[in-house]
């Protein structure tokens, strides 16, 4: 792999850029390999990375039915953040910022990671009450995250509007900073190079329509370009996780809803870090200028990557409410992603009862920010057949062991 | 904003009803309690589903979809 670097980005502005090798090979499909992942997002493609470089297992098999990082990973809001509720998921989540700042130097690919902190507001006494709890233990974990007055979350975001008529006042507000955003499509594209790199085969546009088994174990996958044999298969998918596992026999607690997000006209620097309201919406502002806004979660569930107009309307009162400012922006885009939802809003990072079956799956509205963590422990995972400690809590036998990980702190409506 | 069609009321805003997802029949104690309380089939494709109309007549009725498509299926 040649890196990049300003001698050849110097290089190839003198000869007409006609040096740019491809980033990542489009090898043909293969009839067996060591392991298959199932889907080229950012949490495939940085598995099957660490797979390679941790784990020295190259015979991998990336498949997509679309292309990499055409799912949500190039759906998402890009926030990066470790504010969670869950001692388990504030550990993982603070392992995965100390990896977000290592990403650009490890993978040669700048991902633009900007860790320009997290402001969330708060307008009722309950949610007082929780972030405090929250505050003692992201301290715990050695997340650094304060409470701090409405004067101050005013400084930190002039656009805030304290004093108009509002249904619930600003009471606090809450000031992560290690938190931060990320350019999406180059955390795919990065992995995805780096991972090619490696010898890990990448094909796109082949659709896996069921998994093989073979009495109580993996045999492969059947696709629409024919089948492929593997003793281990792992799905790294996000609104068929159920669809697909289900072909193994496999039953998911989950549901899967959309969860908007839409994109203002560009606009002079005006926001500096990420805003958390509560009303379900959350805002930061990309290095184009346009604004970036996400929704909470539909109230229907529905595979249909759109959103419902209802939650539009309560998304978009909610943001005129508290920045009157942007009353009068057009927006560009309004999309949504179909994310996967488990019972209790906390991840599947597990083994299951088929052999050789695995399952990283629903990350609901937080799979993002889990990328590096989440792709390093499904590799540990695929390669040993032991869930390391960051994922230990999120085993899929927890519900039916009745420790189920309730998570508050998602984009999600079951907050 | 999207009409339900509730059997009382006709045609109301999506807003007064809440989907109540796909039906379960009464789990066996006998059987895997886990997978009554917690899994679901999530199918894609025409479903039948409970929905409940909880800001009008207060009557829980069963409605075809779409989830792929999010449409409403007579």
């Amino acid at each position: 792999m040649r890196g990049y670097s300003i001698w050849s980005l110097a290089r190839n502005a003198l000869a007409a850029r006609a040096d740019w090798p491809r980033a990542w090979r489009s090898p043909p499909l293969r009839a067996r390999y060591d392991a298959v992942i199932v889907g080229a997002g950012g949490h495939g493609l940085a598995a099957a990375y660490y797979l390679a470089r941790r784990h020295g297992l190259r015979d991998v098999l990336v498949v997509d039915k679309g292309w990499v990082g055409g799912g949500n990973t190039g759906r998402n809001t890009v926030t990066i953040r470790a504010n969670y509720l869950r001692e388990e998921s504030i550990r993982f989540h603070a392992e995965g910022l100390r990896m977000w700042r290592e990403m650009s130097g490890e993978l040669g690919f700048n991902v633009m990671f900007s860790e320009r902190g997290q402001l969330d507001l708060i307008q009722t006494w309950a949610k007082l009450r929780d972030v405090k709890r929250r505050q003692s233990l992201l301290r715990l974990a050695g997340v650094p995250f304060e409470i701090v007055a409405p004067a101050e979350a005013k400084a930190r975001v002039p656009i805030l509007d304290l004093d108009g008529p509002k249904r619930l006042p600003v009471l606090a507000a809450t000031w992560h900073p290690t938190a931060g955003v990320a350019r999406h499509d180059a955390v795919a594209w990065g992995y995805a190079r780096a991972a090619d790199a490696l010898g890990v085969d990448i094909v796109q546009n082949c659709e896996v329509t069921a998994i093989r088994r073979d009495g109580g174990r993996v045999s492969g996958v059947e696709t629409t370009r024919g089948f492929v044999a593997a003793p281990k298969v792992a799905l790294a998918v996000s609104a068929h996780a159920s669809v697909l596992a289900a072909t193994a026999g496999v039953r998911l607690p989950i549901e899967t809803v959309p969860l908007q997000a839409f994109v203002s006209e560009p606009l002079k620097p005006m926001l500096s870090c990420v805003v958390n309201c509560p009303g379900q919406v959350y805002l930061s502002q990309s290095d184009k200028g346009e604004l970036v806004i996400g929704g909470g979660s539909d109230p229907v569930p529905s595979y249909a990557q759109r959103g419902e107009f209802a939650t539009l309307e309560r998304i978009v009162t909610n943001l005129v409410e508290l920045f009157p400012v942007l009353g009068r922006v057009r927006m560009l885009r309004q999309w949504a992603g179909a994310i996967d939802l488990c019972h209790d809003t906390s991840p599947i990072v597990s083994k299951t009862d088929v052999e050789g079956l695995y399952l990283d799956v629903g990350w609901g509205s937080g799979g993002f920010k889990a990328i590096p963590a989440g792709g390093a422990a499904f590799a540990d995972l695929i390669a040993t057949d032991m869930p390391g400690a960051p994922i230990a809590a999120f085993a899929l036998d927890r519900f039916a062991r009745g420790r189920p990980l309730y998570e508050t702190a998602g984009a999600s409506n079951r907050d | 904003m999207r009409l339900v069609p509730c059997p009382d009321c006709g045609p109301r805003e999506q807003n007064e009803f809440v989907c109540m997802g796909e039906p379960s029949p009464h789990p066996d104690p006998a059987a895997d309690l886990a997978d009554a309380l917690y899994a679901r089939t999530n199918a894609k494709g025409p479903v039948d589903e409970m929905w409940w109309h909880k800001f009008g007549c207060r009557r829980w009725f069963r409605l075809g979809r779409d989830t792929a498509s999010n449409a409403f299926v007579p």
